[in-house]
């Protein structure tokens, strides 16, 4: 199909003729093939990269992780610490030493010396405790605000020392650091609104444009010295898959995220291109229920809905392999992983049949709700529960819709999203992620069961303790089928010509040492 | 001239502002009011109460309407409650795309138009006529977003020459701009280059009858000094307002080409907008088409009178 | 029987068979079409031609084909749901304005309102504040056919009623209603007819336009537009998913365009 020769021939005859006109245009250079003219060489210093991601970027929700922001809340903001993505080990950032004490009860940060604002105000001790206490009061909710809210004491010592003080020992307390985004004071309450955004990161909030594109600059006098590399970066908001393949194939944009297994396949034989896929398996894809929501207030509904479901052929027809089924919350690296429990939803079509007509529910309208980027997971569904006997209605909602539904929580019936948290402490998610925690969960589910297995779940020690007490919650959630989940799936970068890029235990993209080749 | 400009400056005044009262009115479509619909049927009121007065939907409807006819005229079109973003940045970011394709398009159409109005009055035989007369209708017969993906199948899959989609502005890099630019401005162009090479084929074919030309026929002038000097000058100002007229069909169909082709302009900020339920940028946006839209049309009856002394004596007298 | 004139001009036939057998098709589709257009063959996704499939499948595994034909039945039902509807109001504005000179003048401004708005993006506004989806097309089709009818009636009444046989009424003492209805309209009625079909050309266009810009038809309701904006992201891989879709619509297309081309010069002669 491709005919390279052809395809030159056409432009040398293009060229020529342009030549005609006027020396300068000889040169023809084809966008297809642009970068094949730069081939592999050293980076170097500046230039610009170019980032393509599939969703709108939305400033206002920065604080959490989200796909949207992914790309840039890591080079406008620094975090106080970093973890290895392997070893799970706490590297320093805007923190340069800490100290447990008291059981761990009490955490003292040193933060570094030398660091100041975009807008040139030096960087304290004090804007710590400003962030923590705004993440921990804000709304909507930051994600660790549960963890922040047991903070009995954030005390400033000096200028370059914090003091956290908790009312009972944490044992994920720099999952929560690693996550928070220190904020400046000045500006903070007009980041949520979107409107001034100002941080400690290597690059600027330089030119933002709603549903377009994102320019962030050099920051010229940035802490760790001799960075960034990279005078600026532009991201894109290239909705189309194909548009933002055909971007990158032709040079226009280094760094593709978000990108699917179909578009995967145009470039995996290419040699210019280099394929990420994050090891972090931080997307689970589940289906959850309001349980305020007619029929689906029944228990047996709830379970016979995920005994319809075929997992397995989302797993293999949409992301074509490169996601596991899995019922559960918990990736195969989290230590609350089992492969039994994960297996519990196996297809079971008579059984959902069988139960929904026991439930009365047989033949009922359900609506079912998606997000924009499982949608086409949500058509599987969709079929699935026509197959059992339901009558589901599909409704994607767009970005907007869908945070205003999260933050009042009132789906109409069924809701499909992606979560994260499910690769590190099991507690993270139960306390963190909003389709799951046991408190303010999308779904309305609120038990005292849950709560208690939750704080058993939080509270064990030791393999065996832990192992019970993880399996138990999870066979909670199965049983009471308010969320659970349908695959976990991988989300895959595709570079071409950058180095030094890396991306953090959040998904979150890190440009700090990049260059462009 | 300034009598022409007296009678038609008022009625399109009239009917921008017409339009800007239906547009303001389509509100009233919401099956509630729009903070309800964007947040859902089970929200809570206290909810919708407060997104309603972050929109400003607490005010009177006719402060409502003259604020926002206000921003319309001064360019303070706010920001959208959606994200936050003021409004006139993204309009202001994706107008350069649009106007880059338009252009480019017309230049297509011109030159469609030219070819096939020329070649059609020029074609006195009978196949070379079938030819010209089918190819025209084939293609005007297929929509624009149709001969977009059929370009892109046989340009950017089966032979991997341009870009399937996307855009780099042309003035920042044109040997790669016009490689992105290429299919979609063909796509959008050649269809309204048809109907105007139509029109041009009948109006040349009458000023080749008519009498005159006759007359310069017997002088010895050969056929095609006849086309260029006396039948093309003459029949090039009704022309130029069927050129006008084409102008609105290329904004709708841009929208589509731009969708086919990601062509991030101001179709696709319309078209997100309308999945993301930003009414006001949809307000916005189509009152400022309907202004591009009316502006070119009495521009190209300004040229049409300017070239046509016709036209402007009856101006004149009227 | 004679053959009528239309059909004698070979576009006119060939314009007529074309559109007669894809609308025979679309309405019987449930019986032609070897799967349920919402049937998703799990292991059977984005497959090229096959005997199962003559189409090959989308990315759902659903037949290209049965969509394909539950899609053209969605378009018959669109043209006749909003031609007929579209005509009757545009005639019904037409009448009005050459009663009155205020019903004319405010209809006048009307129409330029909507002629001065594209379509699509009428249409955009229109599914931003009604929801896509069915209705929506419906109502931006109707309102899209409007003007047009509605300045022809206009026209056609007002040159017809300079004419003799309508003076004649006028003297004899026929009321205007009576002289409009008996003696006018039916004058007008050529013009429309080919303003009819043209129409439903524009129709099948405007369903596309939509569907393609995900304003249109909902999935997993089948509709050509739909199929198309939904292939469009694997033309790389199933070249059928969209080509066939996209075949059918500008077959309708131009075939309503030639026969209404026939209708027009034939009316003319006869």
């Amino acid at each position: 199909m491709i005919n390279p020769p052809a395809r030159r021939d056409v432009l040398r005859w293009g060229a020529t003729s342009l030549a005609l006109l006027g020396p300068g245009a000889a040169g023809c250079t084809s966008a297809v093939e642009r970068e094949a003219r730069n081939k592999s060489a050293a980076g170097t210093r500046g230039g610009r990269l170019v980032i393509a991601q599939g969703t709108d970027i939305v400033p206002k929700t920065v604080v959490n992780q989200s796909a949207q922001n992914a790309t840039w809340r890591r080079q406008v903001f620094n975090s106080l610490v970093r973890l290895d993505r392997k070893t799970r080990e706490v590297l320093p950032e805007l923190a340069t030493a800490w100290e447990m004490s008291e059981g761990g009860r009490v955490t003292t940060l040193t933060v570094r010396e030398g660091v100041t604002w975009h807008s040139g105000r030096p960087f304290t001790a004090d804007d710590v405790r400003f962030s923590v206490e705004f993440q921990r009061d804000m709304q909507p909710p930051f994600a660790f605000a549960w963890l922040l809210e047991q903070l009995s004491e954030v005390k400033v010592m000096d200028t370059g020392t914090v003091r956290l003080a908790f009312d009972e020992p944490v044992s994920n307390l720099f999952d929560a650091l690693s996550l928070m985004i220190i904020l400046d004071r000045e500006s903070a309450r007009e980041l949520i609104t979107g409107a001034k955004v100002i941080g400690t990161g290597p690059f600027t909030f330089a030119e933002y444009r709603q549903g377009t594109s994102l320019r962030l600059d050099r920051y010229a006098t940035y802490w760790e010295s001799g960075r960034p590399g990279l005078d600026n970066v532009l991201i894109r908001v290239i909705t189309k898959p194909e548009a933002r393949m055909s971007a990158l194939r032709s040079g226009q944009v280094h760094l593709a995220t978000g990108v699917g297994p179909m578009e995967l396949r145009q470039v995996e034989s290419d040699q210019k291109f280099a394929i990420t896929p994050y090891d972090t398996y931080s997307s689970g894809v589940y289906l959850g229920c309001n349980v305020n929501a007619g029929p689906l207030k029944d228990k047996r509904v709830r379970q016979a809905i995920h005994y319809a479901l075929d997992r397995r052929r989302i797993a293999a027809e949409i992301y074509r392999g490169k996601a596991q089924p899995n019922a559960t919350p918990w990736s195969a690296g989290s230590p609350a992983h089992n492969q039994a429990l994960a297996d519990h939803y196996a297809r079971d079509l008579p059984r959902a049949v069988s139960m929904l007509k026991e439930a009365g529910a047989d033949g009922a309208e359900l609506i079912l709700e998606s997000a924009q980027p499982v949608s086409k997971s949500a058509e599987i569904v969709e079929f699935n529960l026509r197959e059992a006997g339901l009558q589901p209605r599909l409704r994607v909602l767009n970005t907007t819709q869908q945070q205003e539904r999260i933050e009042s929580r009132t789906f109409e019936g069924m809701w499909m999203g992606q979560h994260g948290y499910n690769n590190l402490s099991p507690t993270n998610l139960l306390y963190s992620a909003m389709p799951y925690r046991t408190t303010q969960n999308l779904f309305n589910f609120d038990s005292e069961r849950y709560e208690k297995l939750a704080q058993a779940a939080r509270r064990a020690t030791g393999e065996a303790e832990q192992r019970t007490a993880y399996d138990a919650v999870t066979e909670f959630i199965l049983n009471e089928a308010f969320c659970c989940d349908l695959v976990h799936a991988t989300s895959t970068a595709v570079t071409s010509g950058v180095s030094g890029w890396d991306y953090t235990v959040w998904d979150d993209v890190l440009l700090g040492n990049s260059t462009v080749v | 001239m300034l009598s022409y400009l007296a009678r038609r400056v008022p009625t399109a005044a009239l009917t921008v502002l017409l339009t800007s009262v239906v547009v303001f009115l389509l509100i009233g479509l919401l099956p509630g009011s729009p903070a309800s619909v964007i947040l859902g049927d089970q929200a809570d009121p206290a909810a919708v109460a407060a997104l309603e007065e972050r929109m400003g939907l607490d005010r009177p409807m006719l402060q409502q309407y003259a604020d926002w006819a206000r921003g319309l005229v001064t360019g303070d079109l706010g920001s959208s409650y959606i994200s936050g973003a003021p409004i006139a940045d993204t309009l202001g970011a994706a107008a350069g795309a649009t106007v880059e394709l338009a252009l480019a398009s017309l230049v297509v159409t011109v030159l469609t138009g030219a070819g096939f109005g020329i070649a059609g009055a020029m074609a006195r035989r009978r196949v070379p006529q079938t030819i010209i007369r089918g190819a025209g209708a084939l293609i005007f017969g297929v929509p624009e977003y149709v001969l977009g993906i059929l370009l892109i199948l046989l340009f950017a899959i089966s032979v991997r020459l341009l870009p399937a989609g996307g855009r780099e502005p042309l003035l920042t890099d044109p040997e790669i701009g016009i490689q992105y630019l290429a299919m979609p401005a063909i796509a959008l162009g050649l269809h309204s280059g048809v109907v105007v090479g139509r029109f041009l084929e009948t109006e040349l074919r009458r000023q080749l009858a008519e009498e005159y030309l006759d007359t310069a026929h017997a002088k010895g002038v050969s056929a095609r000094r006849v086309l260029w000097r006396h039948a093309l000058p003459n029949a090039l100002p009704p022309v130029v307002t069927v050129l006008g007229m084409r102008v609105g069909h290329l904004l709708g169909g841009a929208v589509v080409i731009e969708a086919v082709f990601a062509w991030p302009g101001l179709g696709q900020v319309l078209a997100n907008a309308v999945v993301n339920h930003d009414y006001l940028i949809i307000q916005d946006l189509v009152v400022y088409f309907v202004v591009v839209f009316i502006a070119v049309q009495v521009a190209g009856d300004l040229i049409h009178a300017a070239l046509d002394p016709r036209v402007r004596l009856e101006g004149e007298a009227s | 029987m004679r053959t009528p004139r239309v059909l004698r001009a070979p576009g006119g036939a060939a314009g007529a068979a074309i559109v007669l057998v894809l609308v025979a098709a679309g309405l019987l589709a449930p019986w032609l079409s070897p799967y349920a257009p919402d049937f998703q063959q799990a292991g059977a996704v984005l497959k090229g031609p096959s005997a199962g499939h003559w189409f090959g499948t989308d990315d759902l595994g659903r037949d290209v084909l049965s969509r394909l034909l539950y899609g053209i039945r969605q378009d018959v039902v669109i043209i006749v749901l909003t031609v007929p509807l579209s005509k009757a109001i545009g005639i019904a504005f037409g009448l009005l304005a050459t009663t009155h000179r205020a019903a004319d003048v405010l209809i006048q401004r009307l129409l330029d309102v909507k002629l001065a708005v594209p379509t699509v993006i009428m249409g955009a506004a229109l599914a931003a504040f009604l929801g896509p989806g069915f209705s929506t097309v419906l109502i931006v089709i109707v309102i899209s056919g409007i003007p047009v009818t509605a300045r022809l009636t206009r026209t056609a009444v007002l040159t017809e009623r300079e004419r003799e046989y309508v003076t004649g009424a006028r003297v004899v003492g026929a009321s205007r209603t009576a002289i409009l209805v008996r003696h006018i309209l039916p004058n007008a009625v050529d013009a429309l007819v080919v303003n009819f079909v043209m129409s439903a050309a524009g129709a099948v266009f405007l369903e596309g336009a939509l569907s393609l810009l995900g304003f249109g038809i909902q999935p997993p309701a089948p509709s050509l537009g739909g199929m198309i904006e939904k292939g469009l992201p694997y033309l790389a891989e199933q070249q059928w998913g969209v080509l066939a879709p996209i075949a059918v619509l500008t077959g309708l297309v131009i075939a309503l365009n030639l026969l209404g081309d026939a209708l027009n010069a034939a009316l003319r002669r006869g």
